[in-house]
């Protein structure tokens, strides 16, 4: 296993996902491709800007007055769930 | 015939010449062929809409007009899988704040439509439930990732469908579909209960087959959700009464650096043509131009951004509270093969390399330059909007592509022509795409952006040039 696709199995996991054997060449053809648009972006000058992480320039609403709004019940929060227990949702044991 | 625009369906129904349960049971035998010609739906919601068929007064004008959702948008008690094995059987307990609003009025509900999964893709090709056909050539894609949105207004299924624009996800498909494709200004109308993909591009738009009723749309989704913090404050025009084809003294510029790299002759011929409409309308349009290395920067730029962004919005699927789940031995390991085998490869990858650029050694280097290289492209377009009200160009260099030719994978398409849709979600610019032709029998289209919450002034010269081309209200039900 080269370099990058150990970095590539560890990148994996951080985002909670097993990568196979069969699917790794795939994904270094796209490790290549995103590198590439890494490279390209290096080729343009941003010395003094700054970041811009939205469209343009707002101001949003993070506070709102503390009253209790928009509630779901425990019954709809859990209707998606796939395991339930006595209204709790069944994971696999933590302490062993 | 069940194909009318949505002002010609509620007249015929507040008038009481057509009868409200008879043209559903109609419309449902057509979404039924269209269903087998170009699988666009996910659901059908037939059982749902019927038992909604209540006593309508139709007094509002969406009320008992059908429509279409791209199944990303959340619909409480109605199947949402965003066209994936990680939500198959998902079914949300609250609907999407837009779906209240289409409730209020009235609107009918008649199905889920097929989409890219999450969002991501350009082709709806790559949807749990199958590639999605273009209503006018089976052989040929819809576009994507709203592509089941498009082909069924473009088969005159409904007068109106919703869509989610994140590169140019409704305005692509729409221009190959042959249909008006709108996204107004990121933040015009709130996303609350779509499933995101990338939040700072992601943007709620419509399908229509005139721009009168995207008028009539956008009035209704349009305004400020307390749900959604990036939704505006901004007062909304009543866009149907404001319509004006008087485009006189409208100052329109047409991007060169992006229309000269037009290399099908009749699609260049269609778009001068277009141009030449323009001038005799009365609007002055001049050429100009954007520096290469900053449309070659799109590509990448929205790249980094929407992988990276995705790589956060899709976190909280983990098979745990909702969505696919396959158990393992440990919390950890039932997250991990959740989500392994839930999302495809094309989702795995994006996400693992949104993770790169995420990954603190490389933030400044990936993500940050990102953000930067957004910040020049944005403040270049600004500068174009001092001097004018419109850029235009043309949608798309080409036709849809045949099935066979498409290829889902990651690319490092440098076209500026082919990207430049993009510039409106960076910018968050209200963007449309509008029917302007054909080649070979295929719709062509052109691109119409304005400044920040000007959707008017697009909506304006839209509708001005639409009365010209004589395009309004094509449909391709049998291709």
């Amino acid at each position: 296993m080269t370099d990058i696709e150990k970095i590539l199995k560890q990148l994996a996991r951080k985002t909670m996902l097993d990568i196979s054997e069969q699917e790794m060449p795939q994904l270094l053809e796209e490790y290549n491709i995103f590198m590439m648009h890494v490279k390209a972006l290096e080729l343009i000058n941003t010395q003094d800007i700054e970041p811009l992480a939205f469209p343009y320039e707002i101001k949003t609403h993070f506070l709102r007055e503390d009253k209790v709004v928009h509630m779901l019940s425990q019954e709809d929060v859990l209707k998606n769930v796939g395991c339930v227990q006595d209204g709790q949702v069944k994971v696999p044991k933590v302490v062993r | 015939m069940v194909q009318y625009s949505i002002e010609e369906l509620h007249a015929l129904l507040i008038s009481g010449q057509i009868h409200f349960k008879e043209y559903y049971e109609e419309l449902f035998k057509e979404i039924e062929y269209q269903q087998n010609r170009l699988n666009a739906f996910v659901t059908i919601t037939k059982n749902e809409t019927i038992l909604n068929l209540k006593k309508k007064d139709f007094v509002n004008m969406l009320c008992g007009i059908p429509y279409v959702l791209k199944d990303n948008y959340s619909t409480k008690g109605i199947k949402t899988t965003a066209s994936s094995r990680m939500l198959e059987n998902y079914i949300p307990v609250y609907n999407a704040h837009v779906v209240d609003l289409l409730n209020k009025q009235g609107a009918c509900l008649v199905g889920k439509a097929s989409m890219d999964e999450f969002a991501m893709g350009s082709t709806n090709q790559t949807a749990l439930t199958g590639p999605v056909y273009n209503p006018w050539d089976r052989t040929r894609i819809a576009g994507g990732s709203s592509g089941g949105s498009a082909a069924l207004v473009a088969s005159g299924v409904v007068p109106f469908s919703l869509g989610s624009d994140t590169g140019d996800s409704i305005r692509k498909p729409a221009g190959f579909c042959g249909v008006v494709g709108f996204k107004p200004t990121w933040g015009r109308i709130s996303r609350y209960g779509v499933i995101p993909y990338a939040s700072s591009l992601d943007h709620v738009g419509a399908f229509t087959r005139n721009v009168r009723d995207m008028a009539i749309v956008m009035e209704t989704l349009a305004g400020h959700d307390e749900r959604d913090m990036t939704s505006s404050i901004k007062e909304v025009p009543q866009y149907l009464d404001c319509l004006d084809e008087n485009i006189k003294g409208i100052r329109i510029a047409v991007l060169k650096t992006v229309s000269d790299e037009v290399e099908n002759s009749i699609i260049q011929d269609n778009f001068n043509r277009v141009v030449n409409v323009l001038e005799e309308l009365g609007a002055i349009v001049e050429n100009i131009t954007m520096p290469i290395e900053l449309l070659k920067a799109v590509l990448p730029t929205y790249t980094i951004l929407a992988n990276s962004e995705a790589t956060s919005n899709l976190a909280c699927l983990d098979g745990i509270k909702y969505g696919h789940r396959r158990d393992g031995k440990t919390i950890e390991d039932t997250v991990i093969h959740s989500r392994t085998h839930g999302f495809s490869h094309q989702i795995k990858s994006r996400l693992i390399l949104g993770n790169l650029a995420l990954a603190y050694e490389n933030q400044e280097r990936m993500f940050m330059k990102a953000q930067k290289v957004r910040r020049l492209i944005v403040e270049e377009l600004n500068k174009i909007y001092q001097s004018y009200d419109i850029i235009l160009t043309p949608n798309s260099g080409i036709i849809a592509p045949k099935v066979k030719q498409v290829d889902n994978q990651y690319t490092y398409e440098s076209t500026i022509l082919e990207n430049h849709l993009i510039l409106g979600n960076l910018a968050g610019l209200p963007s449309l795409s509008l029917p302007s032709g054909f080649v070979d029998g295929m719709p062509i289209a052109v691109h119409l952006m304005g400044r920040i919450f000007e959707e008017q002034t697009v909506l304006n010269v839209a509708y001005a040039l639409e009365n010209i081309l004589g395009l309004k209200n094509q449909y391709s039900r049998e291709g």
